[in-house]
């Protein structure tokens, strides 16, 4: 083969008609530098190496008993005695190896099966509507890229909500990293709270206004949510509230402002990627939602979020209660508990100096107008939801008990109040135009509505320098492409940014790619 | 001996026909590389980047070859997998110059670009250690590819690209023509560090319509560690073969027999057998009673059909339909009908994908890929060092081999003479790597000297029954047909099986067991054995593994 090839080109080309003999070369190693080991390479082997070994034990005892692979599978009970007794590092440890635990047959992963070990054909990569894939089989397989708990790669990209059959059916969504979630949620129950104490404010004053309707502004640290209309005879109109849906909710979650609650978001998880439904999710999309809703409303329900198997084991994968809610419990208390991306401008001086000015032109061209350079928490403390709502939220201190880096006050003047997160977002739905919407408008999961096809969340920028591709479906694979497909709301930024000379439009990504993350040195 | 045969090819084809017009090109002078001052990067030893050609230097005539810097990229070099401080020192420095770099290309892609632009002819001409092309294949095959680097297409009247703007990325693939479906090699070949294999997320699909998932077939992307050893393992043992056929058909020829039947071994594994007999006083050798391999008895180690002989082919198909990014050398190629399964595009000669760049990859480039990869360590036997389980685990090892897993899966096979060799179509010229200066740890050593690699694996293709799905042949290999995958590393290339579809060992040995599959018995047999004893092969498997390694996420 390899002669035909050469034969067939040397023919063609004559490749060497006139040359000498092709050259024969041998490469050979250059001489070994020698290095001055820092303390900072031994404490991060040695590190390294500890958990490289208790993984390395993990595994000849996974090997030996199939049992010993399930005990990242919290039940709400032993989820609920770690969390009431404050063991957080323990919850930490075993939501890490769920994070990165392979779920198999064995499990109740995947879906219709005569007996678990046949179905490991089951695989499918385009999502068969709301039900989903699976098309993963762990959370890691996704959230990897830049270092653990990372984003997801171009082969990564999710194809939601098809028909399982098509490409050209689904929607394509790009993993976002994991890391600082908590914070998020917690800002964002800072936002609706705020807002929920000016609608109270509102209604008072609507009282005593002659005003029909009375026009109360909505506003949360700093950021512009539209205006609540209230009307002499007190009836409310939420129409013309702005970047969050009408019920006043802020959901941080997902590109589209999915989820309120990070629980939501793991328990979704789990049910699309790895076909794992949790008892919770089977209780919340087969009762009713509305008094007196109709039992063809039910069951259409059920139909597209868990399929028509029996009660206890609607994936008809022949297990049952394969999923506890405090597996999701666990999972998001996990990822509230992550540390944050961090800001790493450049080591060199003269370079640092470019970041300088690309954050000031990333000012100036209007980036921040959406990309809100840091919100203010308001609140120390996170309270993650029970997927199923019935057990108690679960009190987080994430402010004591959360990994490294974690957000800190560094500034103690007067008007700051709060601790500044800084992840270049306001946690708002804008209209982002044509070319970057959907085919249709996504369906909320929790009944709030839809979100039209156009809106997009403003995605947080934190971490950005190791998450390529970006956008919501992965189609830029750099920076400047990202820059450049924005339109709609943010047409101005976008094209005051193309209008920059090449430096400055240098320095606004030399900036960007600062939105790094601490490195982690490792053993595999 | 493949540059001898050129020669010959080359000097036969110029008698019958060289361009009249073209002037000589003058003789090339080969002079010791030169040394980039560089204060923290050590000095070359004496004789490295020294060309091997046997040529000797000349002092007069034209002026000597003026090599350009070195390669401007973070530095690793070989990235030996040894626990050490200076390993983790090494990896900090590395990280540092990577954040460095990621700064500069932000602001001046272009330039940073060029940094990784090396050109074959500097290779031919000693420029460069082999720590500098490794680096540059590292840095390449981390590399997240922009538009400007040709990366995707834009093609818009070309039924397989699809009619998106540049890159025109589709995740499944369309026919011979491909995605692109990912921007870096890294995207795919990540678990458990550089080179590793995919997740099942990550799979590819090929051969389709590109859209319906039905048309394709899907491919769990494998590990590529220890493939520098694999593909000389393989042209030995295809090289053996062939004697062997030479050497009787020429005994045979010289005989008074009309019929012989001559039976294929090499390393203890047989190919089947060779039927030779005579038609007109002429030899004819019929090879449909041979096994594994294809008449041409040339072994093709890589896809897992087995299907490439060369890791260089494997890359330029790669490149091009996960990618869209067009090595230089495959132009030709494809074009002379060398290469005939890729699709480049309709676009004009010297830019098939429309895209506006051309020379995507240069010929030098693909070089560094190809040297990154096949220095890569060979994965090892990792014994359990706890007793109860270093016990289990020779239990599990025998057996591995009692209820025929061996059979297949050959634990070990020798490589006598590890030089590797690089082969670029363009320039012609070989490049040479002894494997032995390749990352730690080295294969362990036989009493004659061979090396021993742990590839579990018989290098022949087998049919898999029908519990592995697959429906497109490929380049001739029916669907059902797969290369022995080796088990190098297999405890930390889950999941498993060509689409990834098993999660545990025990589903992957299950989905051996279809029917019409050679390896149904000991599918089979696997089943039948005890808790602990399925245990045991568990633990055995779970000792594949590569040299605990240091990597910095």
């Amino acid at each position: 083969m390899h002669a035909r090839t050469l034969m067939l080109l040397t023919t063609t080309l004559c490749v060497g008609c006139s040359a000498p003999a092709p050259a024969d070369v041998q490469l050979r190693p250059a001489a070994q530098r020698t290095r001055a080991i820092t303390q900072q390479a031994r404490d991060a082997l040695a590190e390294a190496v500890e958990v490289y070994d208790a993984r390395r034990a993990e595994a000849w005892l996974n090997a030996t008993d199939v049992e010993e692979r399930l005990e990242t599978m919290f039940s709400e009970g032993s989820y609920e005695y770690f969390a009431n007794n404050g063991a957080f590092e323990t919850l930490f440890f075993f939501g890490d190896e769920a994070f990165e635990a392979e779920r198999d047959r064995y499990a109740g992963f995947g879906r219709v099966t005569s007996s678990p070990l046949a179905a490991a054909a089951s695989v499918q990569r385009i999502h068969d509507g709301e039900r989903g894939g699976l098309d993963s089989s762990s959370c890691r397989s996704c959230h990897f890229n830049g270092g653990p708990d990372g984003a997801g790669n171009a082969t990564q990209v999710a194809l939601l909500r098809g028909d399982g059959v098509h490409l050209s059916s689904s929607t394509l969504r790009d993993a976002p990293h994991v890391m600082g979630l908590g914070y998020i949620e917690m800002i964002a129950r800072d936002i609706e709270l705020e807002l929920e104490i000016q609608v109270d404010i509102h209604r008072i004053q609507a009282s005593f206004s002659t005003d029909d309707p009375y026009v109360g502004p909505l506003q949360a640290l700093g950021i512009d949510f539209g205006a609540v209309l209230i009307f002499q005879d007190g009836a409310e109109d939420y129409g013309f509230v702005r970047g969050i849906s009408p019920d006043l909710k802020v959901r941080p979650f997902g590109h589209k402002g999915r989820h309120r609650f990070l629980t939501d978001v793991a328990d979704e998880a789990f049910a699309v990627h790895h076909a794992h439904q949790s008892t919770a999710r089977e209780a919340r999309y087969t009762s009713a939602w509305v008094d007196d809703e109709p039992q063809e409303d039910i069951d259409a329900r059920q139909h597209a979020y868990l399929g028509d198997g029996e009660a206890g084991d609607r994936d008809a994968d022949g297990v049952v209660d394969e999923l506890s809610t405090g597996q999701g419990s666990l999972l998001a208390t996990y990822m509230s508990l992550l540390g944050t991306p961090t800001m790493r401008p450049p080591a060199d001086p003269a370079m640092a100096l470019v970041w300088a000015e690309g954050r000031a032109l990333f000012d100036d061209v209007g980036c921040t107008a959406c990309h809100v350079e840091s919100l203010r928490l308001q609140t120390t403390d996170l309270f993650v939801q029970s997927f199923d709502g019935r057990h108690p939220a679960t009190w987080v201190p994430l402010l004591d008990e959360g990994q490294e880096p974690k957000p800190s006050r560094n500034d103690f003047s007067a008007d700051a109040l709060g601790i500044p997160l800084f992840a270049f977002t306001d946690l708002r739905r804008h209209d982002m135009g044509d070319s970057l919407a959907d085919d249709v408008d996504e369906e909320l999961p929790d009944g709030a509505g839809a979100v039209p096809r156009r809106q997009w969340l403003t995605r947080s920028l934190w971490g950005l320098a190791d998450t390529a591709p970006y956008l919501h479906d992965g189609r830029a694979p750099t920076v400047h492409d990202a820059i450049v497909a924005h339109d709609g709301e943010a047409r101005d930024a976008r094209d005051a940014y193309v209008n920059l000379d090449d430096d400055e439009q240098g320095a606004v990504r030399v900036f960007l790619h600062g939105l790094g993350r601490e490195p982690v040195m490792m053993v595999e | 001996m493949r540059a001898q045969m050129m020669s010959a090819v080359v000097v036969a084809t110029c008698l019958a026909g060289c361009p009249t017009g073209v002037p000589p090109a003058p003789a090339p002078i080969i002079v010791p590389p030169v040394v980039v001052p560089d204060d923290d990067a050590g000095v070359p030893d004496a004789d490295a980047g020294v060309v091997d050609a046997g040529v000797p230097v000349v002092d007069a005539g034209p002026p000597a070859y003026v090599c350009p810097p070195r390669p401007n990229v973070p530095h690793l070099g070989l990235g030996h997998s040894e626990l050490s401080e200076e390993m983790a020192q090494a990896w900090l420095d590395y990280r540092a110059e990577r954040d460095a770099e990621r700064f500069a290309e932000a602001k001046d892609p272009a330039a940073q670009w060029a940094h990784h632009r090396v050109e074959q002819v500097d290779i031919d001409h000693g420029c460069y250690a082999l720590d500098d092309v490794v680096d540059v294949g590292r840095a390449l095959f981390t590399r997240r590819f922009r538009l400007e680097e040709g990366f995707g297409n834009d093609l818009d009247d070309h039924a397989a690209a699809g009619a998106k703007p540049r890159p025109n990325m589709r995740r499944f693939q369309a026919g011979a023509f491909g995605g692109p479906d990912a921007t870096s090699c890294l995207n795919c070949h990540w678990k458990q560090g550089l080179g590793g294999s995919g997740d099942r997320a990550d799979n590819s699909f090929l051969f389709g319509d590109g859209d319906d998932v039905t048309t394709h077939d899907e491919r769990n992307p494998p590990p590529l560690w220890g493939l520098g050893w694999v593909e000389v393992l393989a042209q030995e043992m295809s090289a053996d073969l062939q004697r062997q056929r030479d050497e009787a058909v020429a005994d045979f020829d010289a005989s008074d027999e009309t019929t012989r039947r001559v039976p294929l071994t090499t390393q203890g594994i047989s190919f089947g057998q060779l039927l030779l007999s005579k038609r007109n006083a002429r030899v004819h050798v019929d090879t449909s009673d041979v096994e594994g391999v294809d008449g041409d008895l040339v072994i093709k180690p890589f896809g897992y059909k087995g299907v490439f002989p060369e890791l260089r082919d494997f890359l330029m198909h790669s490149l091009q339909v996960h990618l869209g990014m067009q090595a230089e050398e495959v132009l030709p190629l494809v074009a002379s009908g060398a290469i005939t399964d890729l699709d480049l595009g309709n676009g004009p000669a010297d830019d098939p994908d429309d895209d506006g760049v051309e020379r995507e990859l240069t010929e030098g480039q693909l070089t560094a890929l190809q040297v990154f990869l096949a220095t890569q360590d060979v994965p090892v036997v990792d014994v359990p060092g706890p007793e109860d389980f270093a016990i289990r685990w020779a239990e599990g090892a025998e057996l591995f081999e009692g209820i025929g897993c061996a059979y297949c899966h050959v634990p070990f096979l020798k490589v006598a003479q590890p030089t590797y060799e690089v082969h670029p179509t363009l320039s012609g010229s070989t490049v040479r790597v002894d494997l032995q200066h390749g990352a730690r740890p080295l294969p362990s050593t036989s009493d004659d000297g061979g090396f021993l690699i742990p590839v579990f694996s018989d290098f022949k293709r087998h049919h898999m029954g029908d519990r592995l799905p697959a429906q497109h042949a490929e380049r001739g290999v029916e669907a059902d047909v797969f290369l022995t995958r080796r088990l190098m590393a297999v405890a930390q290339t889950g999941p498993w099986m060509h689409t990834a579809a098993a999660a545990t060992f025990d589903e992957a040995i299950y989905l051996h067991g279809g029917e019409g599959s050679e390896a149904k018995g000991a599918s089979d047999a696997f089943f039948g054995l005890t808790d602990d004893e399925k245990g045991a092969i568990r633990v055995f498997l779970d000792s594949l593994r590569r040299a605990p390694s240091i990597r910095i996420r």
